[in-house]
């Protein structure tokens, strides 16, 4: 009698586990009825935070926004996505390139059409082909994003220095401050994302600028970063390093750090995306000034360019519990007001327009750059697949490293890109 | 000393539980003790349902995955037989990973289980402080490893208290790009692990060395013999079954090591740390190509497999020697 009892309770527990190991409801995925989950990176944690609250309050739908690293969240939502258990609404990077880029999504079938939201008729035509996959979007552009060197003006001013607008003057600059003891632009070389951004700051002004079918050009395979002015990229990050631009150990120096190191004053800038500029001033003494300024490429100030783009974007679960709140919320994310909440709190630039959104005047090159076109998209925004990028990150440590030079880099990034 | 009487009564040697002749006259009478067997397999089935459905199905479906194309979250997943293997042998990047995952493990293998048992012969001494001491030693296993890497990533930035420590005491000419520069880098990991786990090797070590006869020791004083000839000739021997068992953790610790890598380094600089499990996440996770780096999985798997079984087998052999 026991020996059945046991037995009862062995199939008993089969059953359970086979409950359990079959079901793709882990009970952390989406809301539903007056509640939605929504997704963010680390960067937007305030901004998704304070427009969350906005919306709550207009609509009574109650919000829970978790937010985490990029890393992190492109694995963590991934995974949620393959098992159904992603946020109503999540972040999207725009474009390709990235594991979490829209083309990469919408091509899994992961997030739902918004074509028919009022939003997608105004999208700027610059962010169209980033926002939308055959025809159809798919992600609601929220903020504009742009790469420059944030600079502590309250430091240079103390050191009696000016922001350098060619690349001589640059280079002259790092030696200054380097003789000064102070560093010139603080690297985060031991943050993977960060060591992009030079490459990115300089690649407007060399290669898409005078190039602008550069892109294009790459995805009908007519040229090779190995053989264009991509050398020219590298080889003057290069030459930055070696006029000792960046402090000691730069390859041993991670993002909080560099930062860390403008708002106090060691270094005189980094070059970051803008929504940086709000980490860097919590970390500054009160009335601390910065600026985001175009990084100089070339002896003509005239040809410098900015790299800007479509900056957050999001998406609605293509199988969220609560597509109804979920739809709600990017209206909302995509109104007059919502675009305010949304980029006040990041140093942003609304992507579709507000009429009621101040800009931080750390923001006014990018702005005006933004307005005469001269500007070009992140660079992997229009690469066809996520290694392009991750072996960009490698290879520029190893380049710094002295481990490899400019051409041997990029054969290693054209190989990536060549797998499509 | 007692003797048995030549002849048992009858009706005592049935009684007696002690005699092997009667347990077995019983058991096959009756079949007791094999019944008693079958029923104590019975608690085991739950537990391995559970198992069998919560890791070793979803394993074997996992793997499954390794013959396929699949980027990890589309609904398509092309067969392809063995060609993520085939691209695994001319990837060079995955030839260096896994001629670095094995100089980390066996690095920390040979390190930290010296460390650990230069520990225990110290704890194990008669001095006063010796359970603080065993407290404190073993203290920064028991904290999870992210949380420490992180913690010695701090202290290895270039500003940090490391470099500063090095500095303030006159030794500035040792301060290093500790984590940034490539051949350092891999040994500041290293350290770090033999850091957190030399403890636990030591508690292995001790909990095995309070079991050795202190009669056997006391006359080897007596013999003469000298610290070394003592932990050689009888301690060493002792400690088989201690060491069998720490160098087989250590082995497969080091082999599947990720978490203190990618806080610390995330495979850089320059790949110079990747790791076979940085490798496979990256492939997994970051390129977008999940069955690739299932494939990596599966080979650490069968290098793991290999080298601890193998492992054991000498070892076992040293234990029976």
């Amino acid at each position: 009698m026991r020996y059945r009892a046991v037995v009862t309770m062995a199939i008993g527990a089969a059953v359970v586990a086979s409950v359990a190991g079959c079901s793709n409801d882990t009970g952390g995925g989406g809301g539903g009825g007056d509640t939605l989950t929504w997704a963010t990176v680390t960067s937007d944690k305030s901004a998704a935070e304070e427009a969350a609250a906005a919306f709550e309050a207009e609509t009574g739908i109650s919000v829970e926004v978790t937010a985490s690293g990029v890393d992190e969240y492109q694995t963590t939502t991934r995974t949620q996505l393959s098992s159904g258990t992603a946020p109503d609404v999540f972040f999207v990077w725009a474009g390709d390139g990235n594991p979490m880029a829209m083309q990469v999504v919408s091509d899994a079938g992961l997030v739902a059409d918004l074509s028919d939201m009022d939003f997608a008729s105004r999208i700027p035509e610059g962010f169209k082909s980033v926002s939308q996959n055959g025809g159809k979007t798919y992600t609601a552009p929220i903020s504009s994003a742009g790469i420059g060197s944030a600079f502590n003006l309250t430091a240079m001013e103390e050191n009696g220095w000016t922001i350098p607008t060619t690349w001589s003057d640059t280079l002259a600059f790092c030696g200054q401050a380097k003789a000064a003891g102070k560093t010139a632009f603080a690297l985060a070389g031991a943050t993977p994302w960060n060591t992009q951004l030079i490459s990115y700051a300089l690649a407007p002004t060399l290669v898409y600028g005078p190039d602008p079918d550069f892109a294009a050009q790459m995805s009908a395979g007519d040229v090779t970063f190995a053989d264009s002015a991509w050398v020219d990229v590298l080889d003057k990050y290069v030459a930055m390093q070696d006029a000792g631009c960046f402090q000691e150990n730069a390859l041993g120096t991670v993002y909080e750090d560099a930062l860390d190191m403008v708002a106090k004053g060691e270094a005189m800038a980094s070059v970051q995306v803008n929504a940086s500029l709000a980490a860097i001033r919590q970390g500054a003494p009160d009335g601390t000034e910065f600026t985001l300024a175009p990084v100089p490429a070339t002896d003509d100030e005239s040809q410098t360019r900015m790299a800007a783009a479509m900056g957050a974007a999001y998406g609605i679960n293509a199988k969220a519990k609560n597509p109804e709140g979920a739809k709600k919320l990017i209206e909302f994310l995509t109104s007059d007001e919502g675009q305010s909440v949304y980029n006040t709190p990041i140093a942003a630039i609304p992507a579709l327009g507000s009429s009621t959104f101040e800009p931080d005047p750390a923001l006014d090159s990018l702005l005006e750059y933004l307005e005469t076109g001269k500007t070009d998209p992140f660079m992997d925004q229009l690469w066809p697949n996520a290694k392009v990028q991750q072996v960009h990150f490698e290879v520029v440590q190893q380049l710094l490293a002295g481990d490899v030079d400019a051409k041997g880099a990029l054969s290693q990034m054209d190989a990536a890109y060549a797998e499509g | 000393m007692t003797t048995l009487p030549a002849a048992v009564p009858a009706e005592l040697e049935e009684r007696s539980p002690a005699s092997p002749e009667s347990a077995r006259r019983r058991t096959g009478r009756r079949g007791g003790l094999h019944r008693g067997t079958s029923k104590l397999w019975v608690f085991i089935i739950p537990a391995a349902v559970f198992y069998l459905f919560i890791v070793l199905w979803p394993s074997i479906q996992g793997a499954g995955l390794a013959f396929t194309d699949w980027d990890g979250i589309s609904p398509t997943r092309a067969f392809v037989g063995i060609d993520n293997f085939i691209q695994l042998v001319n990837d060079p990047k995955a030839a260096g990973a896994i001629g670095r995952t094995l100089l980390i493990a066996f690095t920390i293998t040979i390190v930290q289980n010296a460390v650990g048992l230069l520990l225990a012969l110290g704890v194990n001494s008669r001095i006063k402080s010796r359970n603080l001491l065993r407290v404190l030693l073993f203290a920064p296993a028991i904290i999870t490893p992210v949380a420490t890497a992180y913690l010695w990533q701090n202290l290895f930035s270039p500003n940090g208290a490391i470099n500063a420590l090095l500095e303030g005491v006159g030794l500035g000419a040792l301060t290093q790009n500790w984590l940034g520069d490539g051949d350092v880098a891999i040994w500041a990991i290293c350290l770090v692990v033999i850091w957190q786990f030399a403890g636990y090797s030591m508690v292995i070590f001790l909990a095995n060395m309070q079991g050795i006869s202190t009669e056997v020791i006391e006359a080897s004083y007596v013999d003469g013999a000298g610290p070394f000839r003592r932990f050689w000739s009888i301690i060493r021997p002792e400690l088989a079954p201690s060491i069998t068992i720490n160098l087989m953790l250590s082995i497969i610790g080091g082999l599947k090591l990720f978490d203190q890598v990618w806080v610390m380094t995330g495979g850089g600089p320059g790949g110079s740390t990747e790791t076979m499990s940085t490798l496979l996440y990256k492939n997994a996770f970051q390129f977008g190509d999940f069955s690739y780096g299932i494939a990596i999985a599966l080979v650490l798997t069968v290098l793991v497999a290999i080298l601890s079984s193998g492992q054991y087998f000498v070892l076992s052999r040293q234990n029976k020697d």
